[in-house]
């Protein structure tokens, strides 16, 4: 258990105090979901403006229907992406653990900020060169070869950039190294990209579907004009029928919340086979299974399209929550007489317990303390059923 | 990865740790992620001065979802302060360990909202039905229904 405690969680006090760093630290837990106390992922803001995970404030709903941090009423409908706290929290993540390297280590401190700090005075005059360049067409000098110099500005400002980029940046962590290989940080629609999973060139519009389908090889992508949308909207039924399935269809919009008590165990089967989830186990489990996954897909709707998991990973989660919480359920006692000898001790203490409160409380009806445990009983049912 | 309550557990211990309690607030024991105790003293003037009582909190691994079990301990000589709204064996009725739990709520927004509650008390008296519950009461709280029906103290 200590293991635990002292394991490495990132948390805002990672941070000298204000007097050290003044702000970082307040800054690192504002960027923090209250609940969960990680950075925000999917942040999403309901009317009173507080913001969370979105996976977060869905759980939280899914037990009381407001917010959590002011209490006003508000419902899953009430909740509304914000993809600039999701870009500020992904900038932060890049920079937290290069910043921490520079607050934490005061010795190479100087040396090393020294660096960036000249740089950044560099490209501020260049910039400023830019703007005069800029300038120029109004008041009506054009030389012929301003254009040419702008560019070379230009060109000369973006080399800088890419090098300062890669040279600061650390690259211990595997992740952040991929976001920076790419050259293409911004690509187009009909940009061909590598899949990160298998590596195969896909345009990037599609390439969410491609990933979400399991990687399959793509066709060469036809354009699509609006004469062939309308030819698969007529077409008989059998083939949008498939298309729903590959899940390229109504892939932007949240599954609705089901009336459980109103479906029969069959459609709340066919609505688990729909997204490729088992449909083995209880009723109560199959419910809990929909409701997970629900939220689960939602919440992964109010991420930006590029931040998005692939459903593939969206169902190992849900595959994981389950077994995480058969594990924390009690497991029914199998063997009646191992279990007694097991617990005899325990069992000795609490009859000794009990016969002496007994004598203390002089409570002469056997009945009434038999009626007693089977009032705890319930409420332990209860509480059951509540989790 | 630590599950989610074991890290946000986490998380509020550093804080703990490099920021400090509230006044009157201490922590006693956080060895794991299932029990921690902490001293709870009423500071200025009140019904409590002096006292000093220790509060135990119990997490399980739907915490910050829902909420920790907390009660007075009353084992080791220690005792549950004299309250309307404490049981002799512990127990405690106040609305934000049971319904009105918020997930944004904290272990220590917890222990000051119980120190306001104690200093805030008018008159020492155990609750009406004391006997009655501390006889059939369950060992943990949370099992219990109260209902909260007094917003004075």
């Amino acid at each position: 258990m200590n293991s635990f405690l002292t394991a490495d969680v990132p948390d805002p006090t990672d941070f000298p105090d204000n007097s050290h760093a003044p702000g970082l630290r307040a800054l690192d837990s504002s960027l923090r979901c209250t609940i969960c106390g990680e950075l925000f992922d999917g942040p999403v803001t309901l009317p009173c403006g507080h913001c969370f995970c979105s996976v977060c404030v869905r759980t939280s709903m899914s037990d009381k229907q407001e917010c959590p941090a002011c209490r006003k009423a508000a419902n899953e409908g009430h909740i509304r992406p914000n993809p600039v706290v999701e870009e500020v929290v992904a900038a932060w993540k890049l920079s937290r653990s290069y910043i921490l390297q520079f607050v934490n280590k005061p010795n190479s401190r100087g040396s090393i900020t020294a660096t960036p700090r000249n740089k950044k005075r560099k490209l501020n005059r260049e910039g400023e060169d830019l703007d005069v360049t800029l300038c120029t067409p109004t008041s009506g000098s054009i030389t012929p070869d301003t254009p040419s110099k702008h560019i070379k500005g230009k060109q000369r400002r973006a080399d800088k950039l890419g090098g300062n980029f890669e040279g600061t940046i650390p690259t211990s962590d595997a992740d952040e190294d991929e976001l920076h290989t790419g050259t293409n940080l911004n690509p187009q629609p009909d940009d061909i990209v590598s899949c990160p999973l298998c590596a195969k060139a896909v345009k990037y519009k599609n390439i969410n579907i491609h990933i979400d389908n399991g990687c399959p090889d793509l066709p060469p992508a036809a354009p699509r004009s609006s004469k062939m949308e309308w030819n698969k909207l007529m077409a008989p039924k059998s083939s949008w029928g498939k298309d729903e399935e590959s899940g390229s269809k109504d892939s932007d919009f949240p599954l609705p919340k089901a009336s459980y008590g109103m479906l029969k165990d069959k459609k709340l089967k066919e609505m688990l086979a729909e997204h490729g989830l088992p449909t083995t186990g209880e009723r109560t489990l199959l419910i809990k299974r929909h409701q997970q996954w629900v939220m689960a897909y939602n919440a992964n709707l109010d991420k930006s399209v590029s931040m998005r998991r692939p459903i593939s990973a969206l169902r190992k989660d849900l595959k994981k929550w389950e077994s995480d919480r058969a594990r924390q359920k009690k497991s029914p006692v199998e063997d009646m007489v191992a279990h007694e000898k097991r617990h005899k001790d325990e069992f000795a203490q609490l009859i000794d317990l009990a016969r002496t409160s007994k004598r203390a409380t002089k409570d002469p009806s056997p009945t009434r303390s038999s009626h007693d445990k089977i009032i705890i009983l319930d409420s332990e049912e209860e509480l059951e059923m509540r989790i | 990865m630590a599950s989610i309550s074991a890290r946000r557990l986490s998380k509020e211990l550093s804080e703990i740790r490099s920021e400090g309690c509230p006044v009157g607030i201490n922590l006693v024991q956080a060895d794991d992620f299932a029990t921690w105790l902490f001293t709870i003293e009423v500071m200025g003037e009140s019904l409590y001065q002096g006292e000093v009582h220790t509060l135990q909190f119990r997490f399980d691994t739907s915490y910050p979802i829902s909420s920790p079990a907390v009660q007075f301990v009353v084992t080791d000589g220690k005792q549950a302060p004299v309250h309307p709204h404490v049981y002799s064996n512990g127990h405690i009725c106040a609305s934000i360990l049971g319904n009105e739990w918020s997930p944004v709520l904290s272990v220590v927004a917890v222990c000051v909202t119980l120190q306001s509650m104690l200093a805030s008390c008018k008159k020492k008296e155990r609750p009406v039905d004391n006997d009655r519950y501390v006889r059939n009461a369950p060992d943990n709280p949370k099992k219990t229904r109260f209902h909260y029906d007094d917003d004075t103290v």
